[in-house]
């Protein structure tokens, strides 16, 4: 056999064997460089740091991605992290970040005073900024305010600032972050806007404020700035006491938890917000009472705040003042067509009398219900002012009733109404009745009760819903941790035996009992 | 509207042909902005793409394409639909990447990325099969240079 020949099959054997060991290898590693990029910009940055050291194929991608998400675990890890977070920035290579989260729990200024702050210039200083210190001072001593400036150089899109503490100090933002026409979300938590700095964010499509307190004049500045904006949501809020939003774009608003400093008698704030379709307002309200001035756009409301009942302890005219307020909210929401209603505005519906509310055009009723509390009436009142509903959602809420209540509130909650009234009432329009139970409450006790207010409810809506197609209860979780048995589907299962056997005005109606997290 | 339901054809490279409607095959960017062109004859070729990646592709579209489905349905929908083998979800991505569907590229990366998540170098390069090809000195030096990030 010629030499050559020989040469050449061990050539073509050589070949064979390089081809299957690279089909062998990793498919992953044959995607083109932009999708490994996208795949590495979708984890956590420590992650995707971690890639480099896989192969060579990988060492060089994670500088390209364009998404970061930060998160210190650990307060004892706070010097680390804040290197590797510097050095990922430092060495980022992309043009436009899309997105910057940042978990700061472990990372206040507050933790920075006391004896922090000297570890951190001295590293600092030390590893990345050997000169002109002085220029630097401040970005040295607040990373996180440098960390945003650096996306904010590079037109950051989304930024969300979170902390899951409650011992933070505010956190200074850098100057440039307020002329920062690239983003398009903003989520801050403990910041602080410094109030002589103008804002022009023209992109900003959705704006979150946690825990920051702002004053009237904030809001306005805040407002004009943000031509574009579609979401507004303030929670944790404080400050300000009146808020006009002229923009049509603005369709969505959201208040949650009020922290109260504020002493003052009157406590309100006025909101004045023509174009806004979604209202929210949720959480604790203190002695807060956001009044609507004018919203007659709205289309979506959910209220399901509670006020410091005993705060308001001091007599009836107190109630009175809650009263009115509730009172001028179902005339303020009369056209909007999905309402959602919390205990504390059934509670507050149990004082007045049958007729005076005004008749609502809402078509899809949410009520939430506490199981223990005697709520009937107050429900009953509320559907009676709701003749146009089709779907009616009751939920079982999941926090447990506010010990503290106040004589005036079990007053109400006693009384024996007249409910007479109710029994020539129909439902003319309600076809879905959904209850909903999501709660942590154990309902083993309510197994033994015979008749609870939601049977009567619903025993009620049963025999006067002529068109009723679908009566469904659902329960969401199947072992209660405190008596661990199944008690909320065993109350639901039973709930439905119990009206199975109830009269129905109308005829194709069906009874379904679920169960499951995910089902609707 | 209805009675003018349009349909393509869509020709994978194993020369395979999928009649679909209009409305659902125009999730795809790349097959919208033909149409808006106008520059589809009778068949659309998809050079890059085969006709097993194509099914689940379609099985995606029409499921999203749903009237009503609720976002819960759909996320245990995503859940099932990756749960394939890494050279499925490689042809999908590609497949997504070529038809310029973002949606689809986004949920099938995080898929990828979810199987990276909270692991080690080791058990990243056992999952995915990588071959280390740093020497032990050139692994140690990249370590070292940010060793908070392996710990």
């Amino acid at each position: 056999m010629p030499e050559g020949s020989a040469q050449q099959t061990y050539k073509v054997e050589e070949t064979n064997k390089k081809m299957k060991r690279v089909e062998d290898q990793s498919r992953i590693s044959k995607l083109p460089d932009s999708l490994l990029i996208l795949i590495l910009s979708l984890l956590p940055t420590k992650d995707a740091f971690t890639t480099s050291v896989l192969s060579k194929r990988w060492e060089h991608l994670w500088p390209s991605i364009d998404s970061f998400f930060f998160s210190c675990k650990d307060k004892s890890q706070r010097k680390n992290f804040i290197s590797f977070v510097d050095y990922v920035l430092d060495h980022s290579t992309c043009s436009k970040i899309k997105n910057f989260h940042l978990n700061f729990t472990h990372l206040s200024k507050y933790e920075q005073r006391v004896g922090f702050v000297d570890d951190i210039v001295d590293f600092t200083i030390s590893r990345w900024v050997p000169t002109n210190e002085v220029k630097n001072k401040n970005k040295l001593l607040f990373p996180i305010s440098r960390w945003l400036g650096t996306a904010v150089e590079k037109n950051v899109e989304n930024i969300i600032l979170l902390s899951d503490s409650y011992e933070n100090d505010s956190i200074d933002l850098p100057d440039t972050i307020y002329k920062c026409s690239s983003l398009i979300t903003l989520d801050l938590t403990c910041c602080i806007l410094d109030k002589e700095i103008v804002i022009e964010w023209k992109s900003l499509k959705t704006l979150r404020l946690n825990d920051i307190t702002l004053d009237d004049d904030r809001i306005v500045n805040i407002l004009s700035g943000c031509p574009a904006l579609e979401i507004l949501e303030f929670l944790e809020f404080s400050g300000f006491r009146h808020m006009e939003i002229s923009s049509s774009n603005l369709k969505r608003l959201k208040f949650k938890n009020h922290l109260s400093y504020d002493n003052s008698d009157d406590l309100s704030l006025d909101i004045f917000a023509p174009h806004v379709q979604h209202l929210e307002i949720s959480g604790y309200m203190y002695d807060l009472r956001c009044r609507l001035v004018n919203v007659s756009s709205l289309v979506s409301v959910k209220l399901t705040f509670q006020m410091n009942w005993t705060w308001f302890d001091q007599g009836p005219d107190e109630h009175h003042v809650i009263k009115t307020l509730i009172e001028d909210y179902l005339q303020k929401l009369r056209n909007a067509t999905e309402l959602t209603f919390g205990t504390c505005f059934i509670e507050v519906l149990m004082q007045f009398d049958k007729m005076s509310l005004p008749e609502l055009k809402c078509k899809c009723l949410t009520l939430d219900w506490h199981i223990t509390e005697p709520y009937f009436y107050g429900a009953a009142i509320m559907l009676r002012a709701s003749p146009h509903v089709e779907t009616l959602n009751i939920t079982m809420e999941t926090t447990s009733l506010d010990l503290e209540q106040c004589p005036f509130e079990l007053g109400y909650l006693a009384k024996e109404h007249d409910i007479h009234f109710l029994s020539s009432f129909e439902f003319p329009n309600l076809k879905n009745v959904k209850v909903v139970n999501a709660s942590k409450i154990c309902l083993k006790e309510h197994l033994e009760w015979d008749n609870d207010d939601l049977f009567k409810l619903s025993e009620f809506l049963l025999k006067n819903t002529k068109v009723l197609e679908k009566f469904v209860i659902i329960s969401r979780r199947k072992n209660c941790s405190i008596c661990s048995m199944d008690c909320a589907s065993q109350y639901s299962s039973r709930l439905a035996t119990k009206l199975v056997c109830c009269p129905r005005s109308s005829t194709s109606s069906m009874i379904i009992c679920k169960e499951g997290a995910f089902c609707d | 509207m209805s009675s003018s339901t349009k349909f393509l054809t869509l020709k994978t490279n194993d020369k395979e042909e999928f009649v679909l409607d209009e409305a659902i095959a125009i999730r795809s960017q790349t097959i919208k902005n033909m149409v808006e062109d106008d520059c589809v004859s009778n068949v659309i070729p998809l050079p890059n793409v085969d006709s097993k990646t194509m099914i689940k592709v379609i099985e995606y579209w029409k499921k999203h394409s749903e009237e009503g489905i609720s976002k819960d349905k759909l996320m245990d929908f995503d859940k099932a639909f990756v749960k394939v083998d890494q050279s499925i979800l490689y042809a999908l991505i590609l497949a997504a990447n070529f038809l310029n569907d973002a949606e689809m590229l986004d949920m099938i990366c995080q898929e990828v990325a979810n199987r990276i998540k909270g692991k080690t170098p080791e058990e990243i390069r056992k999952e995915f099969n990588i071959e280390n090809d740093f020497t032990p000195e050139e692994e140690e030096e990249i370590r070292n240079e940010n060793v908070w990030a392996f710990e």
